[in-house]
């Protein structure tokens, strides 16, 4: 086994970048060579088919750290590092980037800029840009900002539905219709949240059924998408995979997209039955930005390198470039004044660094 | 010896050229023939010197990311009618192979504390221990009888496993690099041991001084030793899937050593990923190449969690019917290669994602995170076990509940 410190740095990774034309090329750790071949004549079934023949070819990460991400930083960020870390998300491939959130600055001051930073991005080409909007005066002040898409967000627990948004789960549910209405007259896409999906820090376990409720209300009422959050992280693929298997018996898969959190770690390993069982959209932020706050000083979002270094790793197409997406996450981390939350960036950081001795 | 008729696939080398001229892979064709002894084995593998593997290998992972990696994606080949419906037999099929109970190796003790930069005292490590067996681990990794020169972190191996060795209820591995260890070890009361092999030429000589075959021969040595004593010794893999010098690793080269292993009677062999690169799309044809030789039971992972993969891998292994993985309280032991970087996977996120699966580990979460407290605090740094952290921070009143 290593023996720490014996091993020199020199000798480490780059031995075959010499055949390369002397860049140092971490593509290695980005990409795989991939299981190519079918096997013939196995007794045993071929196992890559069995747990890769469901997964989609193209996932689509939605990036919510400027929104989720940075709403749950105890620091407020100034709005020109908002719009910083936007453009430069913008540049990495991600096709979906949640900017802000049309909440009252009441309850969410780390957000209280929205319509500063929504009119300095909104202009942003390829690029879609959805906001929060929690009722519909935020969907008016997000529209005058310049927002084409919007997010609405409802619980599948009627105690966090109080608790955080002072409403139960059929009264917000009636405020997003009138959302939706007002969204569809103007042709703009309504993106459907459910929080609670696995746990509850208050009820504890959250049955499917209800998260199946919850998403079928909002698909029904016109989402184009329903992204399922398990808020405080706890699930693991024993109860993730029930729940999905509700919602997916009556909301269309495409239509769905996964928003898992890291604060037990086990995020991908949930992502990765996801896409075994064909979901093929994903929310993460960049650099794992954005704490829990159920559990003060835990982990919150999973970190968009983690997922992209996964995704590669299984061939899965993403358009995400990893190494522009590190740059955005180093360049938020400074700001914060903090190290990333994403182990893949923290790795590549150093592989790098130690290669460049050579 | 029973003969083993297997199928190994190798790539042509001939066709490499002309492939070069086109990125065409998914026409790439295969060579595979009948292999009916492990000498045929060996010499088919010697045949394909590592230079020519692996840069093939280099060459297909390629510069372009995505781009290439997508034309590779085995759905491609197999996704027929994606009608987006995932039945309740699809998904039961995923939980099907699932074991009801895995086996948790902790290394803590050794693979952990030997990658610190901080030597911790025999005392904290002999209580580290006790903590780890009161909290169900039936198997503990004590130390490693290595030359302190190499590892001045596990110079106190003697007296460390004097004190623990007449502990009930676990058993304690320890690590014998040749024979000479191997007899200390005896000597100091070890029950068992442990090889390491890696399956990459160059790291096995960088790392251990030795080519791959020499390393085997030593392994060889202490596997007839043991056989003598009725001591059961464990194999490491180490590079299974990617090499810090090499790059990545022919999934054929860990089946060879794998075999080699089991041959010479080792009681188990834990596949290592040393450096943490791998991700399920290069765990699979590893496990796939190695299942081909060795029989399931006698498997082991061991997975790092330098690239946040752990789980995700540790989970497509148990879906393959692996039952016994190797973690590390805390997430003990950076990774020598990535200063700064982590390297074990923490044995409490592995046992939260195992206690949601409803597998069995006979571990208590609650003791194991005592544990790992006790180590953190006297290391005097935060655990590296994410659930180990959101449990001690839930602040709810209901939390209970969960």
């Amino acid at each position: 086994m290593s023996r720490g410190d014996s091993f020199s740095p020199r000798t480490m990774t780059t031995g075959r970048n010499t055949l390369k034309s002397g860049i140092v090329d971490n593509s290695f750790y980005t990409s795989d060579y991939q299981y190519s071949q079918k096997r013939n004549n196995k007794d045993m079934q071929d196992m890559a088919y069995k747990f890769m023949k469901g997964m989609p070819e193209f996932v689509k990460i939605v990036e919510v750290g400027p929104r989720d991400g940075l709403q749950n930083e105890k620091n407020i960020v100034p709005t020109d590092v908002k719009i910083e870390l936007i453009h430069r998300l913008a540049s990495t491939g991600l096709s979906v980037i949640e900017a802000t959130s049309f909440v009252s600055p009441k309850w969410v001051p780390q957000l209280a800029d929205a319509k500063d930073v929504m009119q300095a991005v909104h202009n942003l080409r390829g690029i879609r840009l959805p906001v929060l909007t929690p009722n519909l005066k935020g969907f008016e002040a997000a529209v005058a900002a310049g927002a084409r898409e919007v997010a609405v967000f409802a619980s599948a627990s009627e105690s966090f539905s109080k608790s955080n948004i002072n409403c139960s789960i059929e009264e917000s549910l009636s405020r997003y219709r009138a959302v939706t209405r007002a969204a569809k007259e103007l042709s703009i896409p309504v993106r459907g949240y459910v929080s609670c999906v696995v746990g509850c820090p208050v009820e504890g376990p959250v049955p499917p059924s209800k998260v199946a409720y919850v998403a079928k209300a909002l698909y029904d009422m016109g989402c184009f998408e329903i992204s399922l959050g398990d808020t405080i992280g706890v699930g693991t693929p024993g109860t993730v995979v029930p729940m999905l298997l509700a919602v997916m018996a009556i909301v269309p898969t495409e239509k769905l997209a996964v928003h898992f959190h890291d604060t037990y770690g086990q995020s991908l390993p949930n992502i990765l039955v996801s896409l075994q069982m064909g979901i093929s959209a994903v929310d993460s932020s960049v650099a794992g930005l954005g704490g829990c706050p159920y559990a003060k000083g835990a982990s919150g979002n999973v970190a968009t390198e983690d997922v992209v270094y996964m995704l590669n790793g299984l061939g899965i197409k993403t358009n995400v470039d990893i190494g522009k997406l590190m740059s955005a996450g180093d360049f938020i981390g400074k700001q914060l004044g903090r190290p990333s939350g994403s182990k893949t960036a923290i790795a590549l950081n150093r592989v790098t660094a130690d290669a460049s001795k050579i | 010896m029973q003969k083993i008729a297997q199928r190994v696939r190798f790539l042509n080398p001939n066709l490499l050229q002309s492939q070069l001229t086109s990125i065409d892979t998914t026409t790439r064709s295969v060579q595979s023939r009948e292999i009916t002894s492990t000498r045929e084995l060996r010499n088919a593998f010697d045949k394909y010197k590592i230079n020519v593997l692996s840069r093939y290998l280099n060459w297909t992972s390629g510069a372009n990311d995505n781009h290439h990696a997508a034309s590779y994606v085995v759905n491609r080949h197999f996704r027929a009618d994606n009608n987006g419906i995932c039945t309740k037999e699809f998904s039961s099929k995923l939980r099907k192979n699932i074991p009801d109970f895995v086996k948790i190796v902790e290394v803590g003790a050794r693979d952990g504390l030997q990658n610190e930069k901080a030597i911790v005292p025999t005392d904290v490590k002999i209580e580290l221990i006790k903590l780890l067996v009161s909290s169900g681990l039936s198997v503990v990794e004590a130390t490693s009888f290595v030359s302190p020169k190499w590892v001045p972190q596990l110079a106190d191996a003697k007296d460390v496993l004097a004190a623990v060795r007449d502990v009930e209820g676990a058993s304690f591995p320890v690590l014998t690099p040749n024979l000479k260890g191997f007899e200390a070890a005896v000597a100091a009361g070890a029950k068992e041991v442990a090889v390491f092999p890696a399956a990459s030429e160059s790291f096995s000589k960088a790392n251990l001084n030795c080519g791959i075959e020499d390393n085997l021969a030593r392994c060889r040595d202490i596997a007839s030793a043991s056989r003598s004593l009725t001591i059961p010794v464990r194999g490491y893999i180490s590079c299974v899937v990617g090499c810090p010098l090499e790059g990545r690793i022919a999934p054929v080269k860990v089946a060879y050593v794998a075999k080699s292993l089991y041959e010479m009677g080792i009681s188990e062999i834990s596949l290592g990923d040393t450096i943490g690169v791998g991700t399920p799309g290069t765990v699979i044809p590893m496990l796939e190449a190695v299942l081909d030789v060795v029989p399931i039971d006698k498997l082991a992972v061991h997975f790092h969690d330098t690239y946040g993969q752990a789980l995700s891998n540790i989970l497509i292994s148990l879906q393959m019917g692996i039952s016994t993985v190797d973690s590390s309280v805390s997430g003990l032991g950076g990774c020598p290669y990535a200063k700064g970087a982590t390297g074990n996977v923490a044995t409490e996120d592995v046992v939260y994602m195992l206690n949601g699966l409803g597998v069995k580990t006979n571990v208590d979460l609650g003791k194991l995170m005592h544990a790992g407290d006790f180590i953190c605090k006297h290391l005097g740094r935060p655990t590296g076990s994410k659930a180990a952290t959101a449990l001690n921070k839930v602040t709810t009143c209901n939390a209970s509940k969960l």
